[in-house]
């Protein structure tokens, strides 16, 4: 059947057998609108995908442009690596969570951090009050991220780390730890975030100003390039910014502007696109739209691949795979009936998992209202291993495509972020465009949008603005020690008492010394990370050469 | 509890604040409860204005920054407009200006909206200035967004206006260069690390070449700053020019002029502010009736009759003592000339 | 009710970046017809009573989502009075779990505004505010 055959019988069909029955059952709603906000077709056919050609558009997974997937046989080779980002109070807490985390078969350490150790400050700054192993465990010095890993063998896991302004220190220390327990730096794998560019627009733990920021950054790509070749110096992420508010099409669009900007700066310094784009990972949301999520996947992954062989004339297809993390949307998770929340994250499971992730983070359903409890987490990790091992959407590879409304999805998001991508080109770039708080008032909008849908009841929040019930508060949250402070404290005036104060003085005059001047700031930080120099005493050191980032407020 | 007037006399940072917030709320009768301050010695005022994300908040940042290291007590006011839908606004430049850990006696940042008035200044903004004058700060900084015919009225509020643009804005320039002309008494290129900042200066050095009335001898000529406000450069020799008036006489004379202009206005706003209330309330019990034939200018003869009669009886009843002449001579012991103190006050040990 | 006379002070005391919901409500009581003055994240608790007391608001609203509201809303509410200000109202919103409700209010704290919490129900909570007030 041709294609003007085809259209010729949808017109039919619409006027004929789809208008008769809206006469009677009309649709219910004016308009449908995905989770992004954008307009959904009651029906798609063939038409809706006709442009482009099934071999240069989707092709076959592990073959460019990885729309399929970035690997020939996908979960049936290996499953995506169930990581639960976990961390609070003290290191020794927290290596009890990790060491049950993988006695459940947990197969990946995400390791969070708590908010002065995020931005670079000792426990015993003041500004860190009430703050201390709050939302991820505090690290201080390498005494800490020694007990943080006692009894875990750092060459059997894979660990990420959700760190960036600092990310460059606990690398150093992560680099430490595993030597001290006779690992090589050369064995050891994982991810360190590493993303400063989305701290700006999105999740706010920055130090420095951007250009130092970025310097340190590559310093990490070059270092990982030379004796790291396992580890991911970066995960571009867009998670964050999914999470202020954005729509599915800008999460691609800024992720993947974020990725080109720090190929611009690894290339601007002297290094080759397929030296060090293979180590490049990303991270993104799923969110509550099924349909709309697996084609985001879908549409990041053939984006990415252009991206990388068109404009950065990669030639390792290496370098063209968009390789990803996924975490389900912590904003989509309701304090209101929050066992709800339990089948949004399944849903968002599936979205992950039929998008193609590499790894994924599972929230737990009380993470609205506090840290999550032991018994949530293993619900979270359960719902992992259902849809592995139960669901069967992972006995065969991106089971969606072909799909007439994925595809057409996959075409639309991935049409409107090259768009978006090219309007940030033209202003200059990402550093520019969050400069100038474009990307911050693109975020807003949508935002505030979204919200505004929810209060008006225009958009649905079960439990929340419809099928409400009244309920008790619910009781028994984990709560954080708030005498950890003072733990912290000791801890460091015991390190500092126990060092050679002459040999960390050393360390940080090179680490300022090296700042100043061109060399990678990665080993001068090791040395200092090794003669027990706190994260705060380093970062300081780096304050002083590069400043601090101004924060500002975009409406 | 001891009286707004007596706290505002006590220098009690709250009551400035509420002070201003009743100017803002109540103009006419705020300017009248705070005329019982007595008169105020004028503070050198700068105001600064420009299109958005010209970095006028951070600006200020930096200047309060030498501010405060020279021990200069600043005050800043900083008017954003409101939405034209709700009248409300959002405000969120503070955290540009604001210094971390601030001592709230050295400086004060005050958030305005325009509340809704073209030219983006409202009615209360002369007392607000004269509530900062009066409680002796020693240099003053009002921000206000965007350069236009509408913004004109800063010039009379201030005794030097610094114009902000960045580089890359040529044609917005070209657009708004009547405006520019008429209020500037310096230009800051900020951002002057990017590209297009040596067009930006070009074009600015044409259009002042341009203008006949800057080509004369002893005439004030606008002068051009590059700053890089985020990072301080440039700030300390912007700082230094505007406290240099007693080494440059074109530069004092133009303050002096400028000066008088300035308390001319503020009289003249006052009147036509008072007067706005007062035609308001005197029209408020008249009705009138569409199917008669009708007289305007006839019936405002008769308003501002009612109006200069009832006033004259309040007069009557409480003269004001002096003379006119006198309370407007610009110059006199209780309006000494900003010009004639030491240029850069030196910091208080 | 002139709402235009009435100005709100939105502050994110503490480390915690996420200020999508403190833009959020920024931005509807501006479109409410508030006058909302919002400081960005990262604040003191010390620098954001000051900031109140210099903007001359009637309310100061404090979002915090990394769990140390106990340990930072009261200390706002502290400065507020040394600084001669405790007429100021303050209330607050984040992830604040339940238990920790009672003991923020004994503390100062107004009102705690949990997720789900509209922007008409913080409305309410203004006007009756203002009403005992006047």
């Amino acid at each position: 059947m041709g294609q003007d055959q085809l259209k010729a019988q949808q017109e039919r069909w619409e006027e004929t057998t789809l208008k008769k029955f809206a006469t009677k059952t009309p649709e219910r709603l004016p308009k449908y609108v995905s989770a992004s906000s954008e307009e959904v077709a009651t029906l798609y056919t063939p038409l809706d995908c006709e442009e482009g050609d099934y071999l240069s558009d989707e092709g076959f997974p592990g073959e460019y442009p990885f729309t399929r997937g970035v690997y020939p046989n996908m979960y049936r080779g290996r499953l995506w690596t169930m990581r639960q980002y976990a961390g609070f109070g003290t290191a020794e807490q927290s290596n009890q969570r990790y060491k049950y985390l993988l006695s459940c078969g947990q197969t990946g350490l995400s390791i969070a951090f708590d908010l002065p150790t995020q931005i670079g400050y000792d426990s015993s700054n003041s500004i860190c009050e009430g703050e201390v192993g709050k939302v991820g465990v505090a690290i201080d010095s390498l005494y800490d991220l020694e007990i943080l890993f006692d009894g875990i063998p750092l060459n059997q896991v894979s660990t990420s780390m959700t760190i960036n302004a600092p990310a460059a220190v606990l690398l150093a220390m992560y680099i430490a730890v595993a030597e001290k327990q006779g690992t090589s730096r050369v064995e050891l794998r994982g991810t360190i975030q590493n993303d400063i560019l989305k701290e700006y627009v999105a999740r706010g733990t920055y130090i420095f100003p951007p250009k130092p920021s970025m310097r340190l950054i590559v310093d990490t790509f070059a270092f990982c390039a030379k004796e790291m070749p396992k580890w991911n110096p970066i995960s571009i992420s867009g998670y964050h910014i999914r999470e202020a508010g954005c729509t599915a099409i800008q999460e691609v669009a800024f992720t993947l502007a974020d990725g080109i900007e720090y190929c611009k700066a690894a290339q601007k310094a002297g290094m080759e696109i397929d030296a060090f784009a293979p180590q490049l990972s990303f991270f993104f949301n799923a969110h509550n739209d099924l349909l709309e999520e697996v084609a985001k996947f879908r549409a990041a992954r053939r984006l990415w691949a252009k991206i990388m062989k068109e404009r950065f004339c990669a030639r390792d297809p290496r370098s063209m795979m968009l390789r990803f993390h996924t975490q389900t949307a912590g904003c989509t998770l309701t304090a209101q009936q929050p066992d709800n929340n339990i089948v949004r994250v399944a849903i968002q499971t599936l979205a992950a998992v039929l998008g193609g992730t590499q790894s994924l983070h599972t929230n737990s359903r009380d993470e609205a209202l506090a840290l999550p409890s032991q018994e949530s987490v293993q619900i979270a990790l359960r719902t992992q291993q259902l849809v592995a091992y139960e669901s069967g959407v992972a006995n065969t590879v991106d089971p969606l495509a072909g799909s007439y409304c994925v595809e057409a999805l996959t075409d639309r998001i991935e049409e409107a972020a090259a768009a978006y991508i090219a309007k940030i080109d033209g202003m200059g770039g990402m550093v520019e465009a969050i400069e100038a708080g474009y990307v911050q008032r693109e975020i807003q909008a949508s935002a505030y949008e979204y919200q505004k849908a929810v209060e008006m009841g225009e958009r649905v929040i079960v439990g929340v603005n419809k099928f409400t019930v009244k309920e008790a508060p619910p009781s028994g949250l984990l709560k954080v020690d708030l005498g950890l402070r003072e733990v912290q404290i000791g801890k460091i005036e015991r390190v500092k008492a126990m060092r050679d104060a002459v040999q960390v003085q050393a360390t940080l005059g090179r680490v300022e010394a090296v700042a100043r001047g061109e060399e990678n700031l990665t080993p001068p930080i090791i040395e200092a990370v090794k003669a027990y120099a706190t994260l705060g005493e380093i970062c300081d050191t780096l304050r002083r050469v590069f400043g601090e980032y101004q924060s500002q407020v975009i409406f | 509890m001891p009286s707004l007037l007596d706290s505002l006399r006590d220098r009690k940072v709250r009551a400035l604040a509420q002070a201003i917030s009743l100017s803002e709320n109540d103009p006419i009768g705020a300017a009248e409860l705070f005329s019982q301050l007595g008169p105020v010695a004028p503070r050198y005022k700068i105001g600064l204005t420009g299109p958005p994300g010209s970095g006028k908040s951070t600006l200020i940042r930096a200047l309060l920054d030498q501010a405060v290291a020279k021990g200069l007590r600043t005050g800043v006011i900083a008017v954003d407009p409101s939405s034209p839908f709700s009248g409300g606004a959002l405000l969120g430049d503070r955290l540009r200006m604001q210094l971390p850990n601030f001592d709230p006696q050295q400086v004060f940042i005050r958030s305005l909206s325009s509340r809704g008035h073209l030219g983006g200044l409202s009615p209360g903004i002369l007392t607000s200035l004269s509530l900062l004058e009066h409680y002796g700060f020693d240099l003053i900084l009002l921000e206000t967004v965007g350069v236009g015919q509408a913004e004109i009225e800063v010039m009379y509020l201030v005794d030097l206006v610094l114009v902000v643009l960045v580089p890359g804005m040529g044609d917005e320039i070209q657009a708004m260069k009547s405006g520019l002309m008429e209020i500037a008494d310096l230009f800051l290129i900020n951002k002057c690390r990017r590209p297009g900042a040596e067009a930006l200066m070009s074009e600015l050095l044409t259009m002042l070449a341009s203008a006949p009335r800057f080509q004369e001898e002893g005439v004030w000529r606008p002068e051009i700053f590059r700053t890089e406000a985020i990072d301080g450069e440039g700030v300390s020799a912007l700082f230094e020019r505007l406290f240099s008036y007693r080494e440059d006489p074109v530069l004092q004379t133009y303050l002096q002029n400028k000066q008088r202009r300035r308390l001319y206005y503020q009289v003249f706003q006052s009147v036509l502010n008072t007067f706005r209330v007062w035609t308001a309330d005197a029209l408020k019990p008249i009705t009138l009736n569409p199917d008669q034939a009708f007289n305007a200018h006839e019936l405002a003869q008769r308003v501002i009759g009612e109006v200069c009669r009832q006033e004259r009886a309040r007069h009557d009843a409480q003269p004001l003592e002096g003379n006119i002449a006198d309370t407007l001579a610009c110059g006199s012991a209780s309006h000494p000339d900003i010009t004639k103190r030491d240029s850069l006050p030196r910091a208080e040990t | 009710m002139d709402k235009q006379k009435i100005r709100i002070l939105i502050a994110k005391v503490g480390l915690d970046g996420h200020d999508r919901g403190a833009k959020y409500i920024s931005q509807a009581l501006r479109d409410r017809g508030y006058e909302v003055i919002y400081t960005g994240i990262r604040q003191t608790t010390d620098d954001v009573a000051k900031a109140a007391v210099q903007e001359d608001v009637k309310f100061v609203g404090l979002s915090l989502l990394s769990g140390a509201h106990n340990q930072l809303f009261p200390k706002v509410v502290e400065k507020l009075r040394e600084l001669g200000a405790a007429d100021i109202v303050v209330f607050g919103g984040g992830v604040i779990p339940a238990d920790d409700i009672p003991f923020l209010l004994e503390h100062g704290i107004r009102a705690v505004f949990t997720p789900g919490t509209t922007t008409d129900q913080m409305e309410e909570f203004i006007r009756t505010v203002m009403e005992e007030s006047a």
